[in-house]
């Protein structure tokens, strides 16, 4: 650890934050040319983070000392705001600057109506602002309002196309999230009411199993399993997904839906680990074994190519619940939940990108009349293979050495002697099988004889940014050891 | 005297509870947003017996009068929207197909049909019964009083609301003004906002009243703002107040408004954060952290932003009851 | 101790004057009539309270500042009054959306 390093990290957080509200706020005031500004901040936001990754990882050897907080303002906590940086939050905003960056490149192509590309692009920048800001928050209340940021430009990005469709679901959506929000927010008056502090971690060091934490834990996790789409609260999901812009829907299941699972993840392993119990790990988890199979079940009888991958995000998300048990076990397998659901939004957001270039080239996302469209773009199918391989699980890509890993997790809990450890390998063994069943429905048709018809041309950015980032997506694979040891650079965690 | 104002709580909360359920099992959505509005009442004075007039100010300013006029001017468009369709064709045509007329169309689904009510209320009790419990074994907390009554001599400010907003937590404050534009830029993508053409009113008390009534509301906004320093008060109060005359000169406008002007009016409402984003960058540059301030300049720099801040919630308040975005945005 | 009792009787006689006003808003059949009761009583019941309220001043500018809040709420409850007459006058009476 080189003391110049230790001493550029701290500024160079706070430096990020700055830089995401800086190009955000530029866009806003200036849109006439929001999307230059969009696109050389998505440049240097990507560029920063990459910069903050390498200076992080040669600052912490030592996991004990691995987290950086900047105090804004000077003033340290309890009396201020704490910015946090761990292992766990650098692996998130290194997945959110490269799915940030595909998703902006593939937005020059995609809005390219002058008027909504000024209205696009300000609202885009503020929701990648919020997130950086969400994983990079150590304060319970300031998790709440960056929260709000995520999800209220999320809510106007979904009505962005304006038809009645779209808002409808908009609206849906915007109920869903503040319900989340306040109960998430019922939770911090809780925690503060008790303790009288917000930062996270001196929380984390006052808090213990009394009658104040469980309803907390109850009310925030209730709220942001609402904001996550978790099974049985994603009802949601697939009317917002059904009619947003195609930029939009990979963004919002690859990042917004994960932003949230982080904070589940982050709470339970700090605030409220006194309270996990095994009979509180197996209700999860058999949540989780249904969300597998209902989202499994409702992708395969989708009609439109959006609501498969939708419906599948749900499913897929049912690993992330079905290893809450695992963690419970072996403590060291949360950081293979996270590989996981880093390699899920990579290769979610590639699909959702693919998706939008079928949908704008048929002018439709009905699987029963894409047949046409599908065999003309080879390149695009490929895409969509190539991240539904890796959403499957299937060997050497990035899906496999997560599900691998998570079996391993499994069979590691069965051999420790427990029966229903069982149940959890056959989900995850089973809900590979599902996933591969409905992505060979998405991309079956191409493989039939018939008329070929690329219909509209759609540009280069479209055609070739699903593509990069579904190979990213399957070579996240060989990232693996690099963002499990990253992830060990988290203190307090197992 | 203490028995009394223990009654007087007693029959304060009994009327915020009858007034939300009243306003929730309303059919009749006029009824529900005039119970809406007394509820924002009966809630800005709770917040004064708690002793939080701060809140009760903003409560009072933005969630019964500001939301109430969002509310009524979503039912006045939601009205003739039914009309249209009850007429069967529409009597103007929209200027804009995907405008705010698509949001009010989805808006209007049909009332919540009776079976839902048991399971929501049974809901409702077990979860406030749960809360009611936590709360109960709470101790006396005094939360965060004593470290900011430590730090009230640099904060540069005399009132500790302010100096919690605006200097310990001022990020949480930035998000929110960002909030208010996110907001705003969520309701302009949705479409633009049609020419809005005069309403005379008829004889001369309306507009009268309005040219009394409008600079008080300027002078008490910026007394508002000004107070904000050493007593309750600040931004987000005295923006709601001149918020309140901006829309009290929309209704009452007796020639057609003139479209804003796009660029202008973008600078006038990023002007809150971009200034206060400004002020945060040279903080880290001069490394007092970011969005931080030498003491000696901690109070001018805290007025500089609450002006801005007050402008630009103001000017979005309005624009958000105009609701689309005025033709010249997209110039 | 002269204050106070004034107080006292002030505010009481300004509660009967709102009750009057709610009593007539209730139950009197039309908008104008019931316009009449409300905006009459009000008035006059603020003022009531107002002057109570005035003995427990601490100094002159509170007193201007209740007579200030009495001024502007006397203008804007006129200005509703007038309007909504109005409306009714033009409009007939208000229909309900059930």
């Amino acid at each position: 650890m080189t003391p110049a390093n230790a001493e550029w990290l701290p500024a160079a957080i706070a430096g990020l934050v700055a830089l995401s509200l800086v190009v955000a706020v530029l866009a806003t005031a200036w849109p006439r040319q929001a999307h230059r500004v969009g696109l050389l901040g998505a440049l240097a936001i990507t560029a920063w983070v990459l910069g903050l990754s390498a200076l992080f990882l040669n600052a912490g050897p030592d996991p004990e000392a691995a987290a950086t907080r900047v105090a804004l303002g000077g003033w340290e906590a309890p009396l201020g705001l704490m910015l946090h940086l761990d292992g766990l939050s650098m692996t998130l905003l290194v997945l959110t600057a490269v799915v940030g960056l595909a998703t902006s490149l593939y937005s020059l192509g995609y809005v390219h109506d002058r008027i909504e590309r000024r209205q696009f692009w300000p609202l885009w920048l503020w929701l990648w602002a919020g997130l950086n800001m969400l994983f990079l928050s150590g304060d319970a209340f300031n998790l709440y309002i960056t929260l709000e940021v995520v999800s209220l430009s999320a809510v106007a990005l979904v009505a962005f196309t304006g038809t009645a469709a779209a808002v409808s679901g908009a609206v849906r959506y915007l109920l869903v999230n503040i319900l989340g929000s306040l109960s998430f927010l019922m939770g911090v008056v809780l925690l503060f009411g008790e303790h009288g502090v917000l930062d996270l971690l001196l929380l984390e060091t006052r808090t213990e199993a009394g009658p104040t934490e469980r309803m907390a834990a109850v009310l925030m996790t209730a709220g942001l399993m609402l904001k996550a789409a978790l099974f049985p609260l994603h009802v949601w999901l697939a009317p917002a997904h059904g009619s947003a812009p195609a930029p939009v829907s990979a963004v919002l299941s690859g990042l917004v839906v994960t932003g949230s699972f982080y904070l589940i993840l982050r709470l339970w392993m700090g605030v409220f680990a006194p309270l996990a119990t095994p009979a509180f790990g197996i209700l999860v988890g058999m949540l989780g074994v249904a969300a597998l199979v209902w989202g499994s079940l409702q992708a395969l009888r989708a009609g439109r190519l959006k609501s498969i991958v939708a419906y599948s995000t749900v499913a897929q998300f049912g690993y992330l619940l079905v290893a809450f048990p695992l963690m419970l076990v072996d403590p060291g397998a949360w950081r293979v939940v996270v590989f996981f659901a880093v390699v899920h939004a990579l290769a979610k957001a590639s699909v959702f990108l693919a998706a939008g270039t079928l949908q704008h080239a048929a002018g439709h996302d009905r699987l029963a009349d894409l047949g046409d469209v599908l065999r003309a773009r080879p390149r695009t199918v490929f895409a969509l293979g190539l991240a539904g391989v890796s959403l499957m699980g299937l060997p050497f890509t990035g899906g496999f050495i997560a599900k691998y890993l998570l079996l391993e997790a499994g069979l590691g809990t069965v051999l420790a002697g427990s029966v229903i450890g069982v149940l959890w390998v056959l989900a995850i063994a089973g809900g590979g099988l599902l996933a591969a069943a409905y992505i060979l429905r998405m991309v079956a048709p191409a493989f039939h004889r018939g008329h070929e018809d690329a219909g509209e041309a759609v540009s280069p950015w479209m055609d070739w940014v699903p593509l990069g980032l579904a190979t990213v997506a399957a070579l996240a694979g060989l990232a693996g050891t690099l963002t499990l040891n990253t992830l060990a650079l988290t203190p307090g965690a197992p | 005297m203490n028995g009394l104002l223990v009654l007087f709580d007693l029959v304060l909360l009994a009327g915020i509870v009858g007034v939300a359920w009243r306003c929730l099992a309303s059919t009749d959505l006029f009824r529900a947003v005039v119970l809406f509005i007394t509820f924002g009442l009966l809630l800005a004075l709770a917040w004064v017996r708690l002793e939080a007039p701060d809140i009760a100010l903003a409560e009072a300013a933005i969630g019964a009068g500001i939301t109430g006029a969002l509310l009524l001017v979503t039912l006045e468009r939601l009205r003739s929207i039914m009309a249209e369709r009850r007429s069967g064709r529409p009597h103007t045509p929209p200027p804009d197909p995907t405008g705010p007329h698509a949001l009010l169309r989805a808006l209007h689904d049909p009332p919540p049909e009776r079976r839902t009510f048991i399971p929501a209320l049974s809901f409702a009790l077990v979860v406030g019964g749960l809360l009611v419990t936590a709360l109960w074994h709470q101790p006396h907390s005094t939360g965060l009083e004593p470290v900011v009554d430590a730090h009230m001599d640099i904060s540069g400010v005399d009132h500790p609301i302010t100096a919690v907003l605006l200097n310990f937590r001022a990020y949480d404050t930035f998000l929110e003004l960002a909030i208010v534009l996110i907001a705003l830029l969520g309701a302009w993508s949705l479409g633009r906002h049609d020419l809005i053409p005069a309403r005379p009113a008829p004889g001369p008390i309306l507009p009268g009243t309005l040219r009394l009534l409008v600079p008080v509301a300027i002078v008490t906004g910026v007394y508002v703002l000004w107070a904000g320093s050493h007593a309750p008060g600040g931004a987000f109060q005295a923006g709601a107040i001149l918020g309140a005359a901006g829309i009290l000169l929309v209704l009452a406008r007796p020639r057609q408004l003139p479209m804003a002007p796009g660029v202008p009016l973008r600078l006038g409402l990023t002007a809150g954060v971009a200034l206060f984003l400004l002020v945060g960058l040279y903080g880290l540059v001069a490394g007092h952290g970011f969005l931080g301030y030498a003491d000696a300049w901690a109070y001018p720099l805290i007025l500089l932003i609450e002006v801005a801040a007050t402008l630009s919630i103001a000017l979005a308040l309005v624009a958000l009851f105009v609701a689309g975005r005025p033709a010249g945005d997209d110039a | 101790m002269i204050a106070n009792t004034l107080t006292v009787l002030l505010l009481l006689a300004g509660l009967v004057f709102f009750a009057a006003g709610t009593a007539g808003l209730l139950r009197f059949p039309d908008v104008y009539s019931r316009l009449h009761a409300l905006t009459k009583a009000d008035n006059v019941g603020l003022g009531l309270v107002v002057l109570g309220l005035m003995f427990q001043a601490s100094g002159p500018a509170d007193i201007l500042k209740l007579l200030l809040i009495w001024l502007l709420v006397l203008a804007a409850g006129t200005t509703a009054a007038h309007m909504v007459a109005q409306r009714t006058w033009t409009h007939g009476e208000f229909e309900s959306d059930r």
